[in-house]
Order: structure tokens, then sequence, then C-alpha cells
């Protein structure tokens, strides 16, 4: 799926698809490696959130937001609050223990299969083991998930 | 060597420079060791200045190889010829209107290609130029193999092997650097055909112009095609659609075709000693928590470790004040030495230890690569301020002293940015200060005295960050700098590069700002001293008499006005100017300062304090900032801005002050 | 190095570093009270406090902490170090002794000796 650079999860990569930064910007995100068609993954997130590094081309780049929104990338992995209806496979969950647990108790852990069914803009609807469950954003934002390919 | 040092200086860069010398430029990305392999080149045959009209700095040096001079100049790292950073701007002028005799391109062998981009723009617009492939010893400890003379072969330049650290490959590019300084070849490696065609379409276009003679039309065309803005300006001609994209693409091909034979990764384990070393310093919790734990041992080690030398150089000078006070018989001439001359020179010196102090635990932490992961942690921070987290480090020194907060500014890469950053540093409270605080809260807010001083810092931190608003707003259109950064591999920095870095920048203060605070203090002792020998009945007694008036709608008295004067030396005089202006020692309840307290309501000693914070700096800070910013504009700035909302500020004080009592 | 290791040296040290940071902070033994260095070294027991939360899932994260802390642990020592030499010296220069057993805080120049034993011994694994 096309996300934007600043929504891809830590951890995972994506493929640069366009870069919509501003023209005195773009020549030196050339020449740091950010060109079209090149794999980039997220490395880890400032303790603010804000700024992120990104490895790409073998060193380490921190960007603000405001400028890898501008970064629009294709990539498998993405946090649940942006999936569109369809089936997903849990990658991973970012959180500590008490979420862990949370989400295993609804039935999600790493590996679980998952169908979203609506989405709304308060969270999504899913089915998973033949349960439907709501996932609140904040909470979908922490679940990262796999598409996959529609057979 | 002191001997070729005083050599150096008699020609800057910019002047002339003469035809025995080979001028060589130092050209790549930052973080790739390229200062490094400068220092290897020329050693101690180096100087720092600033490039002409900019805050950057110049590192120059000359290296004799064979029967050869050379001149070497290190030139911003960036990541792109383009002219969109002032960085890079430099650099590029450089190259294009300076036209150095040979370029030596400083690549990374972890990072070949990523930093060969930079090659290859150098390559699009001229000839002799060498590759030097840097921090080898790295890649090969990383298992990296790079075969040289195949990607010579390929590139058609020469291209050596180097390790700044070890020394390994040194003599090879000093080799190098004599044998191509005497033959001369400019390659050029091809585009896909679609973007030749363009190419020398503008480029036939191009020759036409007779104004252009001396410009390669093929880069001209190039840069057109990429839509340089100066270069559109300087043509005149519009190319139409932005090809920028797939001429970057297309170089980044040609690299990957370029390192198929000649460069072999090893596998990349993940979690090496570098991501261990982030994964603490920008820890979730612990980043914010080791990074304050950081600052506090440098603000430490500069004060603490400077002060037994301080007290030394002090009192050396004291001695020496004292001695030449009784030993010359002409008594102005003998304070003019001894408070004037001497005083002020003591003033420059005992800056000294801190200064370097201060710029050898920096050059530890920029070296090592810690700065940028700071910097990274406490971004968001600053970022509402709109600056980076760069300058975040250079304020928190200002509570120290504004002058190494100032000084500090070097380490910040964007002008813009840095500017702000050395316009709101006087703003920090430093500890001169700090005695006057104590004083007059002490005298007027008895148990609140504490509190007093307290919000004078916040009172500080607050201004500081409103100002910066206003400074971006007010020069730069509020437009926050981008911040891209790159997270270097951290490093073991060598002792030579640290004393070279700590010397240089050390010195460069001295020499700059040492002449200006001294000539400052010759004039504060004239308008102390003359025209009767006593304080009372001096310049700057009349001086601060006749503002008087011109402060009394915020209730200061002369000898207040007169103390603010003399802080223009120090701020911590202003203490030692009230109590000689009273009359009296400073001893708390002294009946000088008894005086005072009758003459002064509380919300006009805290009007005063406010005063005191912000109106103009000190002839140090002064210094620094006519230095580091390059323009005596700054300076005007800062003074009339302080004084400006000094007034204003101290003024709101008392009113709102004397609403309430 | 075992995960066990680590674990022992990290409940060891983070213990350890807390009471030296408290002992700082008071000035109870052998040390001058000193608030905020205190804090600072109380920021060194943390670094190897937060290691012990890292999942065991994560073993090179939890040695991490432990190479950073002790190299944390080392560089206060020798900051100690340098700070009270800086201090003898000045008091020597304007000719007062104003050292005494005190003002040294051995319990933390010491330990920060030891954690430069289990530094070099961490990095070894890295390299």
């Amino acid at each position: 799926m096309k996300i934007t650079l600043s929504q891809l999860p830590v951890g995972v990569d994506g493929t640069i698809v366009e870069i919509n930064a501003p023209h005195e910007l773009r020549e030196r995100l050339y020449g740091m490696g950010f060109i079209k068609g090149q794999r980039v993954k997220t490395i880890r997130r400032a303790p603010l959130r804000d700024p992120v590094v990104y490895l790409i081309k073998g060193s380490e780049i921190s960007l603000r937001e405001e400028l890898s929104s501008k970064i629009v990338i294709e990539s498998r992995f993405f946090s649940l609050d942006l999936a569109i209806p369809g089936e997903y496979v849990v990658d991973s969950l970012v959180g500590g223990r008490r979420f862990l647990e949370k989400m295993r108790f609804i039935g999600i852990s790493k590996g679980s299969r998952i169908r979203v069914v609506k989405s709304l803009s308060r969270g999504k609807y899913i089915r998973i083991n033949n349960n439907d469950v709501f996932i609140p954003y904040r909470q979908a934002m922490r679940i990262v998930v796999e598409e996959l390919p529609n057979e | 060597m002191s001997n070729s040092h005083s050599y150096n200086k008699a020609e800057e860069i910019g002047t002339v420079v003469p035809s025995k010398y080979t001028s060589v430029a130092l050209l790549g990305n930052p973080n790739v060791g390229k200062t490094s392999l400068f220092n290897a080149l020329t050693g101690a045959r180096q100087y720092v200045a600033n490039w002409p009209g900019v805050t950057i700095e110049k590192r120059v040096g000359t290296m004799f190889y064979g029967d050869r001079a050379f001149r070497i100049i290190d030139l911003p790292g960036t990541y792109t010829l383009g002219a969109t950073s002032i960085d890079e701007k430099v650099a590029r002028d450089y190259l294009i209107y300076e036209s150095p005799d040979l370029v030596v391109v400083v690549t990374d062998a972890m990072n070949l290609e990523r930093s060969l981009y930079l090659l290859l723009q150098v390559l699009e617009l001229r000839g002799n130029v060498i590759l030097a492939i840097n921090s080898i010893d790295e890649a090969k400890k990383a298992g990296i193999k790079i075969d040289s003379k195949e990607l010579s072969k390929h590139l058609g330049i020469p291209v050596v092997l180097t390790s700044a650290f070890t020394g390994e490959g040194i003599g090879n590019l000093k080799e190098a650097m004599l044998k191509i300084s005497r033959s001369g070849i400019h390659v050029h490696y091809l585009f896909p055909e679609r973007i030749e065609k363009l190419i020398s379409k503008l480029s036939s276009s191009l020759k036409l112009k007779k104004e252009l003679e001396n410009f390669d039309t093929r880069w001209l065309s190039i840069k057109l095609l990429e839509r340089d803005e100066e270069v559109l300006k300087l043509t005149g001609i519009d190319p139409g659609a932005d090809y920028s994209a797939d001429i970057a693409n297309s170089r980044y091909e040609f690299i990957k075709e370029l390192l198929k034979d000649s460069y072999r990764d090893s596998e990349k384990h993940y979690w090496d000693l570098n991501t261990a070393i982030d994964h603490v310093v920008t820890h979730k919790y612990l980043g914010i928590l080791v990074f304050f734990a950081i600052m506090y041992l440098v603000f430490q080690v500069t004060y603490s470790f400077a002060e037994p030398f301080t007290t030394l150089i002090e009192m050396g000078f004291n001695a020496l004040g004292a001695f030449v006070d009784k030993s010359v018989p002409i008594p102005w001439l003998a304070s003019l030495l001894s408070d004037g001359v001497i005083g002020g020179v003591g003033a420059v010196i005992t800056f000294v230890p801190s200064i370097f102090i201060l710029f050898l635990s920096l050059g530890i932490l920029e070296e090592t690569g810690y700065l940028p992961r700071a910097a990274f942690v406490i971004d968001r921070v600053m970022y509402s301020m709109k600056l980076s987290g760069r300058s975040f480090m250079s304020m928190l020194l200002g509570f120290g002293c504004n002058v190494s907060s100032i000084m500090s500014t070097r380490t910040i890469s964007e002008p813009q940015e840095r500017i702000v950053t050395i316009l709101v540093s006087p703003f920090i409270s430093c500890s001169a200060r700090l005695p006057v605080y104590i004083m007059i809260s002490s005298v007027f807010f008895g148990k609140a005295a504490g509190l007093a001083i307290f919000s004078l810092y916040v009172f500080s931190v607050l201004f500081t960050f409103a100002s910066a608003l206003l400074f971006n707003k007010l020069l730069f259109k509020g437009k926050p700098s981008p911040m891209i950064m790159e997270l270097p591999r951290y490093r073991k920095p060598t002792i030579r590069s640290l004393m070279l870095y700590t010397w240089n920048r050390g010195k460069h203060f001295l020499e700059k700002a040492g002449t200006i605070i001294l000539a400052a203090s010759i004039v504060i002792w004239v308008l102390s001293y003359f025209p009767t020998g006593n304080i009372l009945t001096s310049f700057a007694s009349i001086l601060g008499k006749s503002l008087e008036p011109l402060f009394r709608p915020l209730g200061f008295t002369w000898q207040m006005v007169t103390a603010l004067i003399f802080g223009g030396a120090a701020k911590e005089v202003i203490v030692s100017s009230l109590s000689t202006l009273y009359g009296a020692s400073s001893l708390p309840g002294n009946p000088g300062l008894a005086t005072l307290a009758s003459q002064i309501t509380p919300p006009v000693a805290f009007g005063f304090l406010i005063f005191v914070l912000l109106y103009f700096p000190c002839f140090a800070t002064i210094a620094a900032i006519k230095n580091e910013s390059g323009s005596w504009k700054y300076v005007w700035i800062t003074v009339l801005y302080g004084l400006g909302i000094a007034y204003l500020l101290a003024l709101i004080t008392r009113l709102i002050g004397g609403a309430f009592l | 190095m075992s995960t066990r290791l680590v674990t022992i040296l990290l409940t060891l040290f983070a213990t350890l570093m807390s009471f030296i940071a408290i002992n700082t902070i008071f000035g109870f033994f052998l040390t001058i009270p000193n608030p905020v260095f205190g804090v600072i070294i109380f920021i060194n027991a943390l670094v190897y406090f937060y290691g012990l939360l890292e999942s065991r899932d994560y073993p090179k994260r939890r040695k991490a902490h432990l190479l950073i802390g002790s190299y944390f642990s080392y560089l206060l020592a020798l900051f100690q170090i340098l700070f009270v030499l800086a201090f003898w010296l000045n008091g020597k220069i304007e000719g007062y002794c104003n050292i005494n057993l005190q003002s040294v805080n051995f319990p933390l120049v010491i330990s920060g000796l030891i954690a430069s034993f289990v530094n070099d011994y961490v990095k070894k694994a890295y390299n």
C-alpha cells in the first residue's frame, strides 16, 4: 500500500515512490540517496516521537515528520489504522506488557490473521477467529500489519 | 613551523594565490573524515577563518610534497553541488569561481555508493579530480573489499584508498596529487540517451552565448535540466520541465554499474556497537536524561576545571598590575597601564582556560559523533521555537557564560539557525549576572530573594525562546531550518585532531575577540579615570548623571545608570561599581546600600534586575557576536533590541509593581 | 557473554549506583553532599535499571545497557577524580587546603574503576 514515510512503522522497510518535498530540499535528499525505487527502513524514533531516523543506502538519516510526510513509499507493512478493508497478518505489536496482554485477550498476537471489515475514523472493525472486534484508533496505530495478496 | 604559519596568514584566500602554489580543494559529504584527512595532509600548518560574508568555517593549510607546495582548502561538507544551502553554495562557488588546480573528493569506504554521488557531480563540472576513499581501515575490518584499480579504470581518474586514522594511503594520496598536478584530464560520464539528447541540445544553444564562455556548457545544461535556480538566472534559459529526479536516478544507476565489479559489501550485522550505543543514548526515556547528564558534565568541566587556571591568571595579572602601579611614577600612566591595559589583557586571558576546555569538550562530543544524537533527542522541543536540537546545547552553555554559548554555535550547520541562536544567547542569564541578582535581591526582597532570583531565570528562558521566535520571523520570515541530518558512525577521536580542533578555534577567539575586549577595557578606563582621577567625578559619572533623566521613568538613580555603563565590561562589575558609587563596601547591610534602599522601591529594583538581564551584553559577548556572525549588523541588533526591550520591560515592571504595592 | 551474567551485572550495578547516588545527594558516607551530581549518578543507575526492563527476548538490548552504563560509570569516576584535582589545585593556588577524605567520594571512584573493567569485557563481545 502507498503510505507516507512518516507512517512507516519502526523496524520495517518500504520503497520510495514519490518525493513531494520543496525543490530546494529535494536536491539534498537526492544527494543523501532518497530517490525513486530506493529502499528505506525506519530505524528509531526520537524520545519525543519526532524526528525519526531512517536507514538509506547504508547511512542513518534523521528527518522531521514535516518532511518525511512528503515522501510517498510503497510498503507491505503499515499500522492497522491505515488499513483498508481486506485480509492482513499481524507483524508486530508496539507497546508494553499491558498492551500485549490486552491484545492477546482479543486474540491478536504476532502472526495472527485478521480481516478488516469496516473502517471508521475512530477505529477499525476487524474479524478475528470469527469474532467481530472494534479496535480504537489509538490502539490500531500500535499494531503493525502485513498486507496479504488477494487470493 | 611558526615560520610557515605566519607565511600562511600573510595571504588569506580570496586574494590571488601565487602561481607556485598548487591549490587543492577537499570536497566530500559531512562525516566522511574529510577534516581528519585534511589534518593528516597539512599537520599543524593550518588555520581557521570564516568564508567571506558567511559564518561558515574555512580551514586552509599548506602541504609540501616533492618539489611542490600545495595550498589545501577544506570545503564545507556537502551532499550535492546544488545551491540550496549555504554550505553547498560556498563549496560550489569555490569550485566554479576560484577554480582550484585540483579537487580531491573524499568518500567513505563504508558507504561508497552514496558518497560517489558527489564525485559524479564534480566530474560533470571539471577535470583534475582525485577520488580518495577514506576510512579504509574500518571497511577492511568490516570485510568490505574495494578494487581501486578497477574503479580508477572505469572513472578515468586516480583513486586512492586512505585512512586518516591509521595514516594508511596518505603517501599515495600525496603522490597522486603531485602527479595529477602535472597533467590534466577532464572525464565525462554519460547519462541515458534521452537526457544526453537534451543536454546536447541545450549545450549548442548555450555555446552561442558569449558571456558564458568561461563556463562548461555541458555542466550548465545539466544544471538547467535540474532547474538549478542560479543557473536558470545566469543563462536566462528555461528548459521547462524538471528532470532532476531522472538525473539523480541515472547518477545512482551509473554508480551501481561502477561498483558492480569493484565493491564487495559484507554481511552487515545489524546489532553492532553503533546500534548498541544508539539504543541507549536515544532511548525513549533515557535519551533525554543521558543528554542532560552529559551537558552537566560539559558545563562542569568548562567551569570547574578552568577555575584553578583562571585564578592563577587573575592573581598573576593583579600582581603585575600592582607592580606597575607602584613602579610607574606618573599616576595617570600607572593607572592606564595597570587598570586599563593589564586589566584589559587580563580580562581576555582569563577567558583562555574555559574557552579552550570548552572547545576540547565540544571537540570530543563532535568527533565521537554524539552531538548529532543530542540534537536528534532534543529536536522536538526546539522545533516549536523554529530552531533545531543543535541550538539547544549552545543555549544551555549560556547559563555559564554567553561567550561560550556563542562560540559553541560553530557546531550548528544551518547558518540561519546559527544567527538566531547567536542573537538570543545574550538573554540567557549567565553566571556573571548572578552576583547582581543576589546583591539587589538581598537588599530589597528579604525572604523572597530566592524566589526573585528564580523568577529571573524563568523569565530569561521564556524571553530567550520568545526572542528566537521573533528573530526567526523578522529575519527569516518564520521558516524553520529543515534539519535533514545524518547520524554518523561513532568514532574514536585522535588526540591530534582534538588538539587541532581546540587550538584552531581557541586561537581564532583570542585573535578576533581579544582586540575588541582590550579596546573596550581601555575605553572604560578612560571613562572612569578622567578628568579628575576620581570615579565619582569621572566622565562615566557625568555620563550617568546626564543619562539619568532618560531613566527617570524607570526610577533609576544616576549611580545605577553609571553602574550599568560599567556593566558593559562584565556584568558582575555592576556590583562593585554600585558599591563604589554609594561609597561603601559591598558587605550586606552597609550604609551605602541602605541609601540605595531608601532611594528606590522594590518594583524599581526588580525592574533594574530585568534591565541587567536584558540590556546589551558585556564586551566579550559583543566581540564574540561580531566574530561569529561576521557582521556588525547583528551586534547593532543585539545592542538596540536588548536596550529597547530592557527599557520597556523595566518600565512595565515598575508600573505593574507600583499598581500593586 | 551469557545472558545470565549480563542480568547479574545489571542488577549489581543498578543497586550499587543507586546507593552511591543517594549517598552523594545527602553526603552520608565518605562524600560531601552534592545533590546535582547525585542526580547525574542516579541517571547512570537508571541506564542499568532500564536494561533490566528490556524483554528477555532481546539479550542484545540488555547488553547495550550494560555497555553504556558501565562506560558512563567509568566516565563519572574519571570526572570526579579530575574535579577533585582541579579543586585541590585551586585551593593550593589561593593558599589554603580545601580538600579532605570526604571530598573525594571514594565509593564512586572505586565503583567507576570496577565498571571500566566490565566495560572492557562487554566491548570485547562486540568486536
